[in-house]
């Protein structure tokens, strides 16, 4: 089944709780690295492959460039995660 | 005394090379906003210069508020063909640390581009007048002051150390490797590393000598190592110096690569391993990779290695990269128990001598770094790295680990005890500090504290202005008693141990 942006967002904020460890931690579409204190090179891409995994895609390295905020990372799993 | 004319005769034509004359319309500088031709940064370094020589500074020193454009390069070529010494501060680091190097340097005066309200000493620079005329003649420089930067490393002692660098080993290392890698002016080298870091100094005075280009990368919050593979092949970067965890983060990406371009990759700031060197060669077919290795103390670069995908892997030792072989004009010897190791597969404590070896710290600290040796006959300064190395079949040199407790994160290099010494002062409650991996290979701090009324979140936003940002432990963890070891010190394997448990 298809999986609304609401529900993919729901499921990218439980990878972000943990990666980022902090468990109140609430997204929004907006949201960049600036507002996340853990958020740095080394667990962004621990989050991409974490990511990957839950929603079982493979991002593409000309997708990860051109994301700027989590709104984008929902959109694209919404074109491109399972069916 | 003729052998010192000689000597600044020779800086004086290796300055007269620093976006030289000769070097007109070909691009210089670039960064994600613009982008500035060798006339174009002739232009604001002549600005520069001509703002300090009206002022008739008489300054060893100059410090430079340095970010990511154009003018910041300006104002180091500036200082560097003036005379004086250059300090790199970020203003955006910590305040309290920046303020204890402007004290410690001495400084009286320091260029920015912007207001930066922080420092009284500060000089913003607009357009001289008079300055064009500059244009097309050399730059004469005051030849008789030795220093040409001063950089400062995390210090053991808690407080950052200086390590000032003087003319004539900078200009050993960027002209050895120059003529070694041979760079031409098509080349388009990455300089991707803070300002205050010594390879960003091999990023931009390689290309600037040789007439090619510098790509300065933003620096953005997050994404460096996405970054820096995105602006690789954007930009058609030829030569870029790495730090190994930034590739290794990113090997994932590696695997489907396939850049043409590059023609020199090399890493520095950390063990490289044989493994990444495989699939860095897959990626980036036409490139030669080599391993740099240098404390600050011997000048950014001090030995090389070139990867082989035939033959280098044999030469690693627990998969790592050897160092090679320490540059030309230098002696080196290993010290095991106060005593030269000799004979065929030796190891110890690497002792390096030689024109890129600093012979003290600023002020004199720190002189226990140093032994004073005869050497053929004449007494030689060595500086005492406190890496332990061996030396293989090949007479290269292995990386074997630290004698201290000094890590490198993100290639810069952090003594554990000045992050303890920063945390102690603050929470007034004894600490440690532990280092941990993640599966990435890169690696971060965690700090055990004592049970304290102070928050985690307090705390690190109170550190932020003692300590840089890649110092900050990434988590604090209280702790009701330390393990003790025998010796009644705090027990780190246990500790990690805890960690590992949690």
């Amino acid at each position: 089944m298809e999986q609304s942006i609401d529900e993919i967002l729901n499921e990218i904020e439980k990878v972000f709780r943990t990666v980022f460890d902090e468990p109140d931690l609430q997204i929004s579409k907006s949201m960049t690295a600036n507002e996340v204190e853990l958020w740095d090179s080394l667990s962004h891409i621990e989050m991409l492959t974490e990511v990957e995994s839950v929603f079982e895609i493979n991002i593409p390295f000309e997708e990860v460039v051109s994301m700027s905020n989590v709104g984008d990372l929902a959109a694209y799993i919404l074109r491109n995660g399972k069916q | 005394m003729l052998h010192l004319f000689m000597k600044k005769a020779q800086y004086q034509s290796f300055l007269n090379k620093l976006v030289s004359i000769s070097f007109t319309d070909e691009m210089a500088v670039y960064t994600e906003e613009n982008q500035c031709s060798y006339r174009e940064l002739r232009q604001e370094i002549c600005n520069i210069f001509y703002f300090l020589n009206q002022r008739k500074i008489k300054d060893t020193r100059i410090g430079i508020i340095c970010s990511n454009n154009v003018w910041t390069l300006a104002a180091i070529c500036a200082v560097m063909k003036y005379g004086a010494s250059f300090v790199p501060i970020i203003a955006t680091e910590a305040q309290d640390r920046n303020q204890n190097i402007i004290d410690s340097a001495g400084l009286n005066l320091i260029l920015s581009k912007e207001e930066c309200p922080a420092h009284k000493q500060i000089q913003l620079i607009e357009k001289q007048k008079g300055a064009e005329k500059l244009m097309e003649q050399d730059l004469q420089q005051r030849l008789d002051q030795p220093e040409a930067y001063l950089l400062f490393t995390s210090g053991s002692s808690g407080l950052p150390k200086g390590v000032p660098v003087a003319k004539f080993a900078l200009m050993h290392c960027i002209d050895h490797l120059n003529s070694e890698f041979g760079f031409v002016k098509s080349d388009n080298f990455l300089q991707p590393f803070q300002w205050t870091f010594d390879v960003s100094i091999f990023s931009y005075l390689c290309p600037l000598t040789t007439g090619a280009s510098c790509y300065l990368l933003p620096n953005k919050n997050g994404m460096k190592s996405i970054q820096i593979l995105n602006v690789i092949r954007q930009h058609e970067i030829t030569v870029a110096c790495l730090v190994p965890s930034m590739m290794s983060l990113v090997k994932k990406y590696l695997e489907s690569w396939n850049d043409l371009d590059m023609r020199f990759l090399f890493f520095a700031g950390e063990a490289f391993l044989d493994e990444l060197a495989r699939t860095v060669h897959k990626a980036f077919p036409k490139a030669e990779i080599s391993n740099l290795y240098g404390p600050t103390e011997g000048t950014i670069f001090i030995s090389q290695y070139n990867w082989k995908p035939q033959s280098s892997s044999s030469e690693a030792q627990n998969g790592v990269v050897p160092i090679g072989q320490i540059f030309p004009n230098h002696h080196w010897v290993l010290l095991k128990e106060d005593r030269i190791q000799d004979g065929e597969k030796k190891e110890g404590e690497l002792c390096i001598a030689g024109p890129q070896i600093i012979d003290q710290y600023f002020n004199k600290k720190n002189e226990e770094q140093f032994l004073d040796l005869e050497f053929n006959g004449k007494g030689k300064r060595f500086y005492r790295t406190g890496d332990w190395v061996k030396v293989n079949e090949k007479g290269n040199l292995l990386f074997l680990g630290r004698l201290d407790e000094q890590v490198q994160i993100q290639g810069h290099r952090v003594e554990i005890k000045e992050v303890e010494h920063q945390i102690q002062m603050l929470v007034g409650k004894d600490c440690a500090v532990i280092v941990n991996e993640k599966k990435a290979g890169e690696i971060f701090l965690t700090a055990f504290v004592l049970n304290c009324e102070m928050k985690v979140a307090e705390i690190k936003k109170a550190l932020a202005v003692k300590l840089n940002s890649y110092m900050i432990p990434r988590e604090i963890i209280f702790i009701e008693q330390f393990p003790l070891n025998k010796n009644a010190k705090i027990d780190k394997i246990e500790l990690k141990q805890i960690w590992n448990n949690r």
